[in-house]
C-alpha cells in the first residue's frame, strides 16, 4: 500500500473541503445577538392595526373568526358610543382572542378582514412557558398608538 | 266562511321550467315552483301573509296553455308571489330575460344600500345578502352619493330600525296590520323617501315586535338584545320548545359560548306557525341567563347556605323524608318536562308512600278530569289551533288572551280576519281582543260566575226546546236552580246591560259551533268550581260538546301544566288520569313500579300548604315550584313554607321560595336538559338540549332517577329517552310518543 497515495492524499483532499468552507461567509446568526431579516410577506405573529388617527381597524365583525380553518379566533364585539370610541361606525371588538397553538398561519384571518385590520407579521419568537401565554389577547394584539408628531419631537 | 276542516282542494295542471305537475287549484306560483325544488328568490312574500307584490324579486315568465295545444306567453315577466296557479299556466324561472331581470332588481336595491354587511348583525344570514351573491350584479355601477339617514334608532326596549338598509319590502308593516293587528308600524312618506316607522316616531309597543325583526329580508330591523352579540357562524341552534306559556311554540336557541344569545322561532305550521311573542322570544332569554343561578346544591346553615355535596344533599333529604314518615308532600312546576313530572309523582308515590302532591297555583283545584268527562265526557281542552279557524263563534271568556295564550289570540285573529269566525269576548277591563271582537262584554270583576248563570237563563228559553231536551235531557233541575237570573239580575250583577246580554244569546244560539276559551278569571274566581261546572252546562246546552270544532276549553296557564295533569302529578290521579282508589290502576302502576301505591287520594296545593301549618305535613318537596309567588295567595305559601319543618326546593334559579328551604338543590332550565311538554292542545313535543349544565347542576329527571336509586333501590332510568318509553308503556294517551314517534313537531294525543 502507497501512504502517500492512499492515506495522506484523501486526508489532505478532504481538509481542503474543511478549508474551504471555512472560508466562505457563514450561514449561523448568533441568535439572540443577531436576528435574521424577514422576507416581506413572512407570516408569523398577528398584528391588530390602527388607523393614523389613532382608532382601531378591528370593527368587531368576527369574519377573521369565520374564516378561521381552526377557529382560534373568538371575536366579542361591542357600541362604540360617542364618549367611548375605540373604532370608527358602530362596532368594534371588546374581546378579541387569538389561540396561537392552534393558529396554522395561513392567513385567512388577513385575508377576510374587511378593514384591514389583522395582519400577520415577521414577529417570529412566539415560544413561552405556559399554554395560556399563547391566548393572544386584543392587548397583546394591537398596535401600540402611534406618538402624535409633537409629542414625538418633544421627545427626541 | 269558516274553514272546513280537512277540506280536499281541486288540483290543476301546470308546468314549470318544462316539469309538469299537479298543485291546489289558487296556489301561489311562488309555492309551487318549491315542490320541484324550484326557490324562487323573494323579499316581500312571506308564507303567513297576503303576498303584495312589492319588491319584484321574483318575477318570472308565464304562458298559458291554448286549448290547440300553443303557448301563449304574457309579453312581460310577472311577479310570482301574486299569480295564483290555474289549469294550463305554464313558468319559467330560469330564462336568460329573468336572469337579467334579478340582476336588474338587485342593482336597483343596492343603489342606496349602505353595504355595511360586516358589522350588520343580519350579515351571513341575510337574505338581500344571498340573493346577491346568487343573482346579483358583482359590482354596482352607481358612483353618486347614497341616501343618508339614521342608523340604529331604538323603536322599542327590543328593536333597532335601521333605515338605511330598508328596501321597503313592507314586511314588517304588514305584519303589524295583518298579524299582530296593532297596527302600530307604517310606511311613511312616498317615493325614494319611503321608510317605515312607527306613526310619530313613538314607541313600538307590540306584544310580537321580536317577530319583524326574524321577517324583516334585510338588517333594517335588528333586536337590541342580541345585537353584536354574535355572528351566525359563531353561535350555535338547537331546536326547543317555549317555557313562557302553555302554547308550546316550536323555538331555536342559539347559543354562543354557554349562553343563548337569541331565540327565534321555528315553523310548525300546527302551532306557531313561525311566530313567537316578546316574552318567549325576549323574556325568556333573559330569564335563561338571569344572574341568580343555583349551581352547588346547599344546606341552610342558620342563616347561611353551606355548599355540601350531592351526596351529602342526597342523604340529607332522605333521612329527613324518613324521619316524616309519609307525612311528606310535594309540589312540581310547570316548567318541569313530562319525564321529570312522571318521575316526580313516581317517587313521591312508590318512593316516599305519599300521594300529596300537586302542581296547581290557581284557586281552582277540583277533580277538573272527572267533570268534563262526565259533563262532556271530553278532556277539559277540547279543542285544539285549527279548530279556531273551523268554528263559528269564539267566545273568550275571562282571558287577557294576549298575554296568556299569545298563540291562541294571533289564531283567533287570523280566523276572524281571514275566516269571518266571530269573536266574543268577556272580560272585566280592556282586553286586546276587543279590537276584532263582535261582542265586548265588560262585566264587573268578580261577576263571571253570574255571567254565565245569566247566560244559561236566556239561553234555556231562547233555544228550542226540542235542542234544550236533546242536549240537557234533566234540564228542570238547571232551570229550577237558575230561577231567580233573569237579564234584569245578572244586569244588576255583573253591569253588563239586558239587551246586550241577550243579543249576544242570540249570537250564540243562532251559530252552528261555538268555541269558549277561558283564562285566568276563571281559575282564579271565589267559586272556581261552580263556575267551572256552569261553563261545562253552557258548552252541553248549546250542544258544543259533541261539536267536533267547538266546545269548552279551560286553558292551562304553565308552559306544561297539561303534561303535569297526563303525568299524575295531582292528588288523586296516577299519570293517565287513572284513580288512586283504583285496585286495578294502583297493581298495574305498583307492577311496573316494583313498590306500592299509597290508595288514598292525597291534599291538593291549599291542603299541602295549610297541613304544612298544622304540623300534618313536615317535609316538602318543591320541584320547580315556587308558592310565593306563582300561589294565588302568597301570604298563605310564605306562612307554610315557614312552619314546614323541613323544605327542599329544587329549582334552576334562587326563587322567592328557595329563601325558606332547608336544602336547595340545583335543577337546569330548559336549554340544558331534554324531554317533551305537552302544550294545551295535548300535542306532545320535543325539546332538545342546547348547552351544558352549569357547575353541578343536574337536569330535574336525573334528580328524581338518582333518589329514586336511593330510596327504593332499583336501577334508575339513564335518560329521558327510557323514562319516555316507561311512559308509552304505562300511559295509554302517551302510547304513541316515544321520542321516534314525535320527530321534531310533535303529536296531539285524544
Ligand atoms: S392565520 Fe389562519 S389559523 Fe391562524 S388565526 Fe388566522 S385564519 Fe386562523
Ligand atoms: S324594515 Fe325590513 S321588513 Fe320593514 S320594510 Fe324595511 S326591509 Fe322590509
Ligand atoms: S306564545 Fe307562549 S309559547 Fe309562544 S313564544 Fe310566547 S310565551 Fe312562548
Ligand atoms: S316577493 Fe314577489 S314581489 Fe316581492
Amino acid at each position: 500500500m502507497n501512504i502517500l497515495r492512499d492515506v495522506l492524499k484523501p486526508i489532505g483532499k478532504g481538509l481542503r473541503i474543511t478549508l474551504r468552507h471555512f472560508l466562505e461567509p457563514k450561514d449561523t446568526v448568533f441568535y439572540p445577538e443577531e436576528r435574521k431579516e424577514q422576507f416581506p410577506r413572512t407570516r408569523w405573529r398577528h398584528v391588530l392595526l390602527r388607523y393614523e388617527n389613532g382608532l382601531e381597524r378591528c370593527i368587531g365583525c368576527s369574519l377573521c373568526a369565520g374564516a378561521c380553518p381552526v377557529r382560534c379566533i373568538y371575536v366579542e364585539a361591542a357600541e362604540n358610543t360617542d364618549t367611548e370610541r375605540y373604532s370608527p361606525g358602530e362596532r368594534y371588538a371588546k374581546r378579541y382572542e387569538i389561540n396561537l397553538l392552534r393558529c396554522i398561519y395561513c392567513g385567512y384571518c388577513q385575508d377576510a378582514c374587511p378593514t384591514g385590520a389583522i395582519v400577520l407579521r415577521e414577529d417570529y419568537e412566539l415560544a413561552d412557558y405556559t399554554r395560556d401565554a399563547f391566548i393572544a389577547t386584543k392587548e397583546m394584539l394591537l398596535e401600540p398608538l402611534p406618538v402624535r408628531d409633537e409629542v414625538a419631537e418633544v421627545a427626541r | 266562511m269558516p274553514r272546513a276542516k280537512n277540506a280536499q282542494p281541486k288540483l290543476v295542471n301546470i308546468e314549470i321550467n318544462g316539469i309538469p305537475l299537479q298543485v291546489p287549484e289558487g296556489e301561489l306560483l311562488v309555492e309551487a315552483a318549491k315542490r320541484i325544488g324550484e326557490d324562487i328568490p323573494i323579499f316581500c312574500y312571506h308564507k303567513y301573509m297576503k303576498p303584495v307584490g312589492m319588491c319584484r324579486m321574483c318575477l318570472v315568465e308565464v304562458g298559458y296553455k291554448q286549448p290547440d295545444g300553443s303557448v301563449r306567453k304574457m309579453p312581460k315577466p310577472q311577479a310570482s308571489c301574486t299569480l295564483p296557479c290555474t289549469e294550463g299556466l305554464v313558468a319559467w324561472t330560469q330564462s336568460e330575460q329573468i336572469i337579467k331581470d334579478r340582476r336588474a332588481v338587485l342593482e336597483f336595491l343596492l343603489i342606496n344600500h349602505p353595504l355595511d354587511c360586516p358589522i350588520c348583525d343580519r350579515g351571513g344570514e341575510c337574505p338581500l345578502q344571498n340573493n346577491t351573491q346568487f343573482y346579483g350584479p358583482p359590482i354596482s355601477r352607481y358612483i353618486e352619493i347614497k341616501r343618508h339617514l339614521p342608523k340604529a334608532f331604538p323603536l322599542s326596549k327590543y328593536v333597532m330600525l335601521d333605515l338605511e338598509r330598508c328596501i321597503q319590502c313592507g314586511r314588517c308593516v304588514r305584519f303589524t296590520e295583518e298579524i299582530s293587528g296593532d297596527a302600530q308600524l307604517a310606511l311613511l312618506f312616498r317615493g325614494a323617501q319611503t321608510q317605515p316607522h312607527t306613526f310619530q316616531l313613538t314607541e313600538f309597543t307590540s306584544r310580537f315586535s321580536g317577530n319583524v325583526i326574524e321577517i324583516c329580508p334585510v338588517g333594517a330591523l335588528t333586536s337590541r338584545t342580541y345585537r353584536f352579540r354574535a355572528r351566525p357562524w359563531d353561535i350555535v341552534t338547537q331546536k326547543s320548545i317555549c317555557t313562557m306559556c302553555s302554547n308550546g311554540c316550536n323555538l331555536y336557541f342559539d347559543s354562543r359560548a354557554g349562553k343563548v344569545v337569541r331565540i327565534n322561532a321555528r315553523e310548525n305550521p300546527e302551532v306557531n306557525e313561525t311566530w313567537t311573542c316578546d316574552k318567549g322570544k325576549f323574556e325568556q332569554v333573559e330569564f335563561l341567563n338571569a344572574p341568580n343561578r343555583l349551581t352547588q346544591p346547599m344546606r341552610r346553615n342558620g342563616t347561611a347556605w353551606e355548599p355540601i355535596s350531592w351526596a351529602q344533599a342526597y342523604e340529607l333529604m332522605l333521612e329527613r323524608f324518613a324521619r316524616a314518615r309519609g307525612a311528606v308532600g310535594g309540589l312540581a312546576g310547570t316548567r318541569l318536562s313530562n319525564e321529570a313530572l312522571y318521575l316526580f309523582q313516581k317517587l313521591m308515590r312508590a318512593g316516599f308512600q305519599s300521594n300529596h302532591i300537586d302542581h296547581r297555583m290557581t284557586r281552582y283545584q277540583g277533580d277538573l278530569w272527572a267533570h268534563a268527562q262526565s259533563l262532556l265526557n271530553k278532556p277539559p281542552v277540547a279543542n285544539e289551533y285549527r279548530d279556531l279557524e273551523a268554528t263559528h263563534l269564539i267566545f273568550v271568556f275571562g282571558a287577557d288572551l294576549i298575554d296568556e295564550q299569545p298563540m291562541v289570540f294571533l289564531r283567533a285573529r287570523k280566523a276572524w280576519r281571514h275566516y269571518g269566525v266571530k269573536v266574543a269576548v268577556a272580560y272585566p277591563v280592556a282586553n286586546a281582543v276587543e279590537e276584532f271582537a263582535e261582542t265586548r262584554l265588560r262585566y264587573r270583576a268578580g261577576s263571571e260566575l253570574a255571567l254565565v248563570k245569566g247566560l244559561l237563563y236566556i239561553l234555556l228559553d231562547k233555544l228550542p226546546a226540542e235542542t234544550v231536551a236533546a242536549n240537557l235531557p234533566d234540564h228542570e233541575w238547571l232551570r229550577a236552580l237558575l230561577q231567580d237570573c233573569t237579564p234584569a239580575w245578572t244586569q244588576d250583577h255583573t253591569g253588563i246591560a239586558a239587551e246586550q246580554l241577550l243579543a249576544f244569546a242570540d249570537t250564540i244560539a243562532s251559530v252552528p259551533s261555538m268555541l269558549i276559551l277561558t283564562g285566568e278569571k276563571v281559575w282564579n274566581h271565589p267559586e272556581s268550581e261552580e263556575l267551572v261546572k256552569h261553563l261545562m252546562w253552557l258548552t252541553r246546552l248549546t250542544g258544543n260538546c259533541h261539536q267536533e270544532s267547538g266546545g269548552l276549553n279551560l286553558l292551562p296557564l304553565g308552559a306544561n301544566e297539561q303534561g303535569a295533569s297526563d303525568m299524575g302529578v295531582l292528588p288523586n290521579r296516577l299519570p293517565g288520569y287513572a284513580l288512586v282508589e283504583d285496585e286495578a290502576a294502583r297493581e298495574r302502576f305498583t307492577q311496573a313500579w316494583g313498590a306500592p301505591v299509597p290508595s288514598t287520594p292525597g291534599l291538593n296545593t291549599d291542603g299541602i300548604l295549610q297541613a304544612c301549618l298544622t304540623g300534618e305535613i313536615q317535609a316538602l318537596y318543591l320541584a320547580g315550584a315556587n308558592p310565593v309567588r306563582e300561589h294565588y295567595d302568597p301570604t298563605l305559601a310564605e306562612r307554610a313554607l315557614r312552619a314546614c319543618e323541613f323544605v327542599v326546593v329544587q329549582d334552576s334559579h334562587m326563587t322567592e321560595s328557595a329563601e325558606y328551604a332547608d336544602l336547595l338543590l340545583p335543577a337546569c332550565t330548559v336549554a340544558e336538559s331534554e324531554g317533551t311538554y305537552t302544550n294545551w292542545e295535548r300535542r306532545v313535543q320535543r325539546f332538545w338540549r342546547a348547552l351544558e349544565p352549569p357547575g353541578e347542576s343536574k337536569p330535574d329527571w336525573l334528580i328524581f332517577a338518582e333518589l329514586w336509586l336511593r330510596q327504593v333501590r332499583q336501577t334508575p332510568p339513564f335518560n329521558p329517552r327510557e323514562v319516555m318509553c316507561e311512559i308509552a308503556s304505562l300511559v295509554p294517551q302517551y302510547a304513541e310518543c316515544t321520542y321516534e314517534a314525535l320527530g321534531d313537531s310533535g303529536k296531539r294525543w285524544g
